[in-house]
């Protein structure tokens, strides 16, 4: 049993980390709320559970968004990224698409990771989410087209500035 | 599946990796808040689940193969009830990761006989959206279940003649090796390659080296048979990693030196459009037409630069180039994804720190380049690529075109990046012996590529397989440079 959830912690904890990091940008805060998702999916049980990546992902975002309300600490942020950089690199696209991610609402950040980080279907993440699922498709491309300009600004001035 | 969706999906995979490459602290399971906690019964056994999940996967990945993904496809439906699949029909991730069911569209190479290769976007089923190495399997899986009805008019897909490595699964044994920019991919094979001959291994050589380097941050594919250094695909011998710029067919690569075009910079509207494979096939147009409104007229020499840069884009493309135009100003500035070999995206936006129109555009690779100007109105025309044959760093011939049928008068027009715009033009019969030549003057000279339009005129005597071709000769020594030889038949 204790091996089961180990093998389960190993493959699962390191991307919910880095999904809710992504999602909510705070280190500490999505190591707390990583680690608070595990303690309920363990108290809950294995066998209750259907989909635990998603699961997990569900309750780890809901933990960071209610931690982020109490307390908005922004001076933390990106403290644990690789640093901005003003050259064409594949981290500075990295990083402005990251930060790109930051800038949109809340729920928005959570469902694109959810899609695209997580591979999760319109329907799951509809379920999960308690969200309508028609609603899906349209807050995705909505989400991702924003991201879009935002990226696209960010590199545009940076080629401007070289 | 729309366009507006293929984008979005390519961004959520570059975010996807993204995402993928934060450092996190890895808090280890003995110093984890569930170490502690008592232990409970499970009913199922977690490697009995996982099992099921991969095959009720695999089932609806089979239906969306056959139904086509939709806009919203049913989720994956895991219980503990399901009898558990077999794992060896897993593929290479036999992990219980969710799935994505539906299809991801996957950007893959057909070559064309004679051509740099032409990208698509097919059908792809990534068992785990966030591995390179992954990514890579599912790009060359993707081109070998693809039918002869599935693929872009004109273009062939070797691949798909290569055996798999084990009767009865799709998937090749294939292993993908990542390091730095390099991608080492070796392949189990069954049954050879399944090509013949030098036109069809150089072929299948071209399509796996720019379907591998697809991957974002991959530059150099390295083929290999299982247990060998390196692979032999028929007669041809690969043992060492390759570029696309190895396998483009093109004698050159495109210049990266900056091009500064000095000239006037007065206010202009900028307007945009452009064109693949409608000049010549490979061949990408990009065309900024300047409108100098009522005060200023035309102007032939407008002030602009471009830029080749090779790039490390995180979603698609392996160069940029960059274009400014001092001055100038365009109302759109958005993102537009061409998706048409060898243009992949324009990016139009403003300079913050001067005043300038930047355009970017995403390239498949760094093939030859050039930008000429035109007037009435001033048009600044950015070409990239052409027929290799009649494409060098230099000289791009547009006319003849390869391998026509001419009659003794034969128009001869392209553009050359030539010392003072002299360029030379030559016919050699099918022996090899020259039996005409002459030279032209091209439009501009100076940094910049100049246009040439003439005619030149066949000896009566000869018919039959010759050859054009056209070069300019170095100032210092006379060497011939940026030499193309273009094959005609003359009636």
């Amino acid at each position: 049993m204790t091996d089961r959830w180990r093998e389960v912690y190993e493959r699962e904890y390191p991307r919910l980390v880095r999904a809710l990091l992504a999602i909510g940008r705070d280190p500490a805060a999505a190591e707390d709320a990583a680690q608070e998702a595990f303690v309920r999916a363990h108290k809950t049980g294995l066998e209750n559970i259907e989909k635990l990546p998603g699961w997990l992902l569900v309750v780890g975002t809901r933990e960071v968004f209610r931690k982020a309300k109490r307390a908005r600490r922004e001076t933390e942020l990106w403290a644990s990224l690789p640093p901005r950089d003003d050259g064409f690199d594949t981290s500075a696209d990295r990083v402005d698409l990251l930060a790109a991610l930051g800038e949109l609402p809340e729920r928005q950040r959570a469902i694109v990771v959810a899609r695209y980080y997580y591979g999760l279907s319109y329907d799951e993440i509809a379920d999960h989410f308690e969200i309508k699922s028609g609603t899906v498709g349209a807050t995705l491309h909505q989400a991702i087209d924003r991201l879009r300009q935002i990226q696209l600004a960010g590199r545009l001035a940076r080629g401007a500035m070289r | 599946m729309t366009n507006e969706r293929q984008d979005d999906e390519i961004i959520g995979r570059a975010l996807s990796r993204a995402i993928e490459t934060i450092d996190v602290n890895q808090t280890p399971y003995e110093r984890s808040r569930i170490a502690a906690a008592p232990a409970r019964r499970s009913i199922f056994g977690w490697s009995q689940l996982g099992f099921a999940v991969v095959g009720i996967i695999l089932a609806v990945a089979l239906g969306s193969w056959l139904t086509r993904p939709t806009e919203s496809q049913p989720g994956v439906a895991a219980s503990p009830t399901t009898p558990p699949a077999s794992p060896s029909a897993a593929g290479p991730s036999p992990t219980a990761n969710p799935i994505v069911a539906t299809s991801v569209p996957t950007w893959v190479y057909f070559p064309r006989d004679g051509l740099p290769p032409v990208g698509a976007s097919v059908p792809g089923y990534p068992p785990n959206s966030s591995s390179r190495e992954i990514a890579i399997d599912t790009r060359i899986s993707a081109l070998r279940r693809l039918g002869p009805g599935e693929i872009p008019a004109g273009t062939t897909n070797p691949l798909s003649s290569v055996a798999p490595a084990q009767a009865g699964t799709s998937r090749f044994g294939v292993s993908v090796r990542i390091e730095g920019d390099l991608a080492t991919v070796e392949f189990d094979l069954s049954s050879g390659w399944g090509v013949r001959g030098s036109a069809q291994s150089q072929a299948l050589l071209q399509q796996l080296v720019y379907t591998i380097t697809e991957e974002p941050g991959i530059r150099r594919a390295l083929i290999t048979e299982k247990g060998k250094p390196n692979a032999v695909i028929d007669k041809l011998l690969v043992d060492k990693p390759l570029t696309r710029e190895d396998v483009s067919g093109y004698t050159s690569r495109g210049s990266l030196d900056p091009l500064q075009i000095g000239g006037v910079s007065t206010a202009a509207q900028l307007s945009t459009n452009y064109s693949v494979d409608s000049l010549a096939p490979g061949l990408a147009r990009f065309v900024i037409t300047l409108d100098y409104g009522t005060s200023g007229g035309s102007v032939t020499d407008p002030e602009f630069s471009a830029t080749l840069i090779p790039s490390t884009n995180e979603t698609t493309g392996k160069a940029e180039l960059e274009i400014t135009v001092p001055n100038g100003s365009d109302t759109a500035t958005t993102a537009t994804q061409v998706d048409r070999s060898p243009l992949r995206w324009i990016a139009a936006g403003k300079s913050n720190s001067f005043r300038a129109q930047v355009y970017r555009l995403g390239l498949d690779d760094q093939r030859p380049w050039r930008a000429i100007v035109l007037s009435n109105p001033t048009r600044i025309v950015i070409d990239i690529g052409g027929v290799p044959q009649a494409t060098s760093d230099s000289v791009a011939v547009y006319s003849p075109k390869v391998g026509t049928t001419t009659g003794r008068t034969v128009n001869v027009s392209g553009a050359a990046r030539a010392f003072e715009a002299h360029v030379n033009w030559r016919i050699k019969d099918s022996a090899g012996r020259e039996i005409g030549n002459g030279f032209i003057s091209a439009s501009i000279f100076g940094p910049t590529w100049g246009t040439f339009d003439t005619s030149v005129t066949i000896p009566a005597n000869v018919s039959g397989n010759v050859t054009l071709e056209v070069f300019w000769p170095s100032p210092k020594d006379g060497t011939e440079l940026g030499l193309v030889q273009i094959p005609l038949v003359v009636r």
